[in-house]
């Protein structure tokens, strides 16, 4: 892949990956009302949000660490909320914007460094970035700013480890697998005459 | 006008396909590629598409320089018919598709509507034109993308085993089609095809891919199977069995039966049109689509049994056999079936190699299964499913693309382990002729019923 | 309304009410979505899941801000959610997305390798449910389970996505589309002044009721 136009496959690529994701996102909602459900009795459900978040951030790192290119985190994760969004969800509209806030933070993680480090460094620092957005994007969206100071830093933890858990570790050992097959090399870059 | 490839050479890496090869097809004639799988004959093809700019030496279509055009130029020069019938449209519908490909041409827009409906008529689909592309059965998906070839007015068409999982009556229409487009359309063809029936009063020339060099054959006919006709038995018995069933897609009935057995000991044929349902079967024996009615394995209810413990006694080969695979070389993916083998006392190192070899696959144990060719794919499937040795294998269409040695060698394999007892096997196949003499039962569907059958039809 | 101006308002006002501190805008938000919902005519389906959508999440936000939070923000949080959800389905329930990608490619320039892009990857979308289960079951018949968090589910939806997308590329470019050339339109696309006045009038009155509320 070229690295800075996009070609069709790329795109195509890149917005299936976002299918993929959005009919597990929309499957996943089912998850996070149980567990909200679940939490709810307790006045938690708070917390719900925070420890489900995971899954909805991995389109995004998913993207930009397989194709390792400037933008692809941005893009994977907003196309994959646009197509939640056309499996019909309950946040509508608003999955697009939540998806392009938080492709954007999982993008400030890899442009960082510049985008030229790929490893474990990098993806640790864009869980934190996109930690950090999604949460300072919530303070306005889901009302958190009403929350005191000890209930937002138990969710920001609780945030955290989801999405070391799946916009990191997971992404980390599939990236892993993907590389190993040599399916994004394949054609064309072997070919010799 | 001239057609030709001119000292070209390709390598995969280390390995060499083509070796300074030489072609020159003449203008409007119908040509056919043969050749054993993974000798290069897609690889071929994609350099007539002009897909591997890279490559040194000359390839020209019509006097043109096909790999330094740009698509939509390209497209007016070659049209290319892919084997997969199922990733070739972006639109919902063959009527929106046409529009799509000449908007690209850039035709003028008042043209547009005329262009596509000569096309539609030309291949005979003009009931189809609204029809969601996502219901068509294969065959008819296949002749919404001639049609696009037909509108775009391609010089030379360049088709990929665009039959393979096709029924005869489909391969024989379009057949029929491909030579009206050729002598009225002015239209070049080149086709790659393992099963040779139907070419021999159509083609000019036959090539074969031959020691890395392309050569022209002579003793084509030869090489055609002669027809037989068998007769065969009516099974009396099934460790599987339809009550009451019924399959529908949508609101269209696809089969309705009131009591069948299935899987009777040995090998059964299924057969049937493109589009009838064979693997919407398949994929409600193994629970992966839902049904009405009955379906018992060993007199008990499918749906009784755990998952996990279900696909330990019926399995499936899947049409597409990169599904199958978990792991990443063909030895890994050994392993992993010899850790779920049911018999594993039958698979000793020594067994597997030999099965490796005749299946013309040693050497390769390290090769990653993603990486290999079409062919190829479909061996190491099929050897990894009989390793698990489910009590029923069901098989969708495993000998497509497969060149005839590698037929005769599957069939072989399939039948002494069918001797043995060891799995009951469901072969869903298009290539009637290759398999007559494994089978033991033939399973036709038709008319939303099946049937066993005592001949062929 | 070309569904482009419809998005372009409820994206608008979508932004705008995560800022908003005023149950009453919300409300009348929520009612205004709603009445545009039942003039559209969607199956009772839908109109079923729109009441149901909203429960839980209402829920939860009355006991977590009742709980941790203030009163007010309780009301606040729960309207929002509520006209969230109308505002989406307003968008979501009534609009083909083809005339939106051919909007954006003839009215806004949006680059046609993205526009085609983003057709292609969703005509696959009916098929992507199918294609995890089979995922799953042809790793059962190996006897291996899948869950959703396994690494090699999503390798295998990457490698799916991967050939899908190679051989729908090279299938597009063989039926001529040229990444980012010029195409004619069989079909052309014109935005009425009437929704784009009508989008505007929207917009004005929202911030006046913000004001006055
Ligand atoms: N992208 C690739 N990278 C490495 N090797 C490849 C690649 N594509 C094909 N090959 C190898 O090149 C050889 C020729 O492949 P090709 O697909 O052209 O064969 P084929 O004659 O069309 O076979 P089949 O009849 O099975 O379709 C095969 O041995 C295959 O393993
Ligand atoms: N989701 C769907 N909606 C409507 N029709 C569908 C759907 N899925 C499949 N079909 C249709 O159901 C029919 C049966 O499909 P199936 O794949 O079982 O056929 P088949 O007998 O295996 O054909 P082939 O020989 O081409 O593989 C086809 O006409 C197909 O277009
Ligand atoms: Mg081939
Ligand atoms: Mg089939």
């Amino acid at each position: 892949m070229s690295a800075n136009k996009w070609s069709l496959r790329d795109v195509i690529f890149i917005a299936l990956i976002g299918v993929f994701f959005g009919f597990i996102f929309w499957a996943w909602a089912f998850g996070y009302n149980v567990i909200a459900a679940f939490l709810t009795p307790f006045g938690l459900s708070a917390y719900a949000n925070d420890a489900t978040l995971g899954p909805w951030l991995m389109a995004g790192p998913m993207a930009g660490f397989i194709l390792r290119r400037p933008g692809a985190s941005i893009i994977g994760e907003t196309l994959g909320g646009t197509i939640e969004m056309v499996f019909g969800s309950q946040w509508g509209v608003m999955n697009v914007v939540s998806a392009l806030i938080q492709g954007f933070g999982t993008e400030l993680g890899f442009a960082v460094f510049g985008y030229r480090r790929w490893d474990k460094t990098s993806l640790s620092m864009s869980v934190i970035t996109v930690t950090i957005v999604t949460f300072i994007w919530d303070l306005f969206r889901n009302g958190y700013a009403d929350y005191s100071f000890g209930l937002l830093i138990g969710l920001f933890i609780t945030r955290l480890i989801s999405a070391a858990i799946f916009a990191g570790v997971i992404v980390y050992f599939t990236q892993k697998l993907v590389a190993k097959s040599g399916i994004l090399e394949v054609n064309k870059n072997e070919v010799v005459s | 006008m001239v057609t030709h490839l001119k000292h070209i050479s390709l390598s995969y890496g280390n390995t060499k396909i083509l070796d300074d090869t030489t072609m020159s097809i003449s203008h409007n004639s119908f040509n056919l590629l043969i050749g054993p799988s993974g000798s290069g004959k897609s690889t071929l093809l994609r350099i007539f598409a002009g897909l591997y700019p890279q490559l040194k030496g000359e390839v020209l279509v019509n006097d043109q320089a096909v790999t330094t055009l740009p698509a939509n130029e390209k497209a007016k020069v070659v049209g290319f018919l892919f084997q997969d019938p199922d990733t070739q449209f972006v639109m919902k519908t063959p009527l929106d598709e046409l529009i799509f490909t000449l908007e690209n041409l850039q035709v003028h827009p008042s043209d547009i509507k005329q262009r596509a409906t000569h096309a539609l008529e030309f291949v005979g689909i003009s009931d189809l034109t609204h029809q969601d592309i996502d219901t068509l059965s294969g065959g008819e998906k296949q002749k919404v993308a001639l049609a696009i070839i037909v509108a775009m007015q391609s010089d030379f068409l360049l088709l990929d085993e665009p039959f393979a999982n096709i029924d005869s009556q489909s391969r024989q229409d379009l057949l029929a089609k491909l030579k009206d487009l050729q002598i009225q359309g002015q239209t070049t063809i080149l086709i790659t095809d393992h099963d040779l029936h139907g070419y021999e009063p159509l083609v000019d020339h036959v090539w074969e891919i031959h020691h890395k060099k392309v050569a022209t054959v002579s003793n084509f006919q030869n090489r055609i199977l002669p027809e037989q006709n068998v007769h065969l038995q009516l099974p009396k018995e099934g460790v599987l069995q339809l009550k009451n069933f019924e399959l529908l897609v949508g609101q269209r009935q696809l089969i309705s039966i009131s009591d069948l057995p299935l899987a009777p000991g040995g090998i059964t044929l299924f057969t049937g049109a493109n589009g009838t349902g064979k693997s919407s079967l398949f994929n409600a024996l193994t629970r992966l689509k839902s049904y009405q009615g009955d379906i018992l394995y060993i007199d008990q209810n499918i749906k009784k049994f755990n998952a996990a413990k279900y696909a330990k006694q019926v399995a499936l080969i899947f049409q597409n056999a990169e599904r199958q695979f978990l792991r990443m070389t063909i030895r890994e993916e050994i392993a992993l079936s010899m850790q779920h083998a049911q018999q594993p006392e039958k698979w000793s190192e020594n067994v597997i190699t030999r099965y490796l070899e005749r299946l013309n696959l040693d050497g390769l144990q390290d090769h990653v299964v993603y990486q290999l060719s079409g062919g190829q794919k479909k061996k190491v499937q099929l050897l990894v499913m009989l390793i698990v040795g489910t009590p029923i294998l069901l098989l969708d269409e495993p000998i497509a693309g497969l060149d005839t040695d590698s037929v005769r060698v599957v069939g072989e394999i399939l039948r002494e382990i069918a001797d043995n007892g060891r799995q009951r096997f469901i072969i869903i196949s298009h290539q009637l002729d290759q398999l007559r003499p494994i089978i033991d039962y033939h399973l036709h569907l038709s008319n939303r019923t099946l049937q066993y059958m005592e001949h062929f039809l | 309304m070309n569904p482009s101006v419809k998005f372009l308002l409820i994206l608008i006002v979508s932004i705008e009410l995560t800022f908003v501190l005023n149950y009453q805008v919300n409300v009348v938000v929520a009612i205004i979505a709603g009445i545009y919902l039942v003039f559209s005519k969607l199956s009772w389906k839908r109109y079923l899941l729109l009441i149901a959508m909203p429960i839980l999440p209402v829920l939860g936000a009355w006991t977590s801000f009742t709980t941790f939070g203030s009163h007010e923000m309780a009301i606040i949080m729960m309207t929002r959610i509520v006209a969230y959800i109308f505002l989406g389905a307003a968008f979501s329930f009534t609009t083909d997305m083809i005339l939106l990608l051919d909007t954006l490619e003839q009215k806004f320039r949006v680059p046609t390798t993205f526009v085609y892009g983003l057709r292609g990857a969703l005509s696959f979308v009916p098929r992507v449910k199918q294609e995890v289960q089979t995922i799953r079951t042809a790793a059962l018949m190996r006897g291996e389970s899948l869950t959703f968090y396994s690494p090699q589910l999503f390798f295998k939806a990457i490698l799916v996505s991967l050939r899908w997308s190679t051989r729908l590329a090279e299938a597009m470019a063989s039926h001529g589309f040229t990444e980012n050339a010029e195409r004619t339109h069989f079909n052309t696309i014109v935005i009425k002044k009437r929704d784009w006045m009508m989008a505007i009038s929207l917009l004005v009155i929202l911030q006046c009721i913000i004001i006055y509320l």
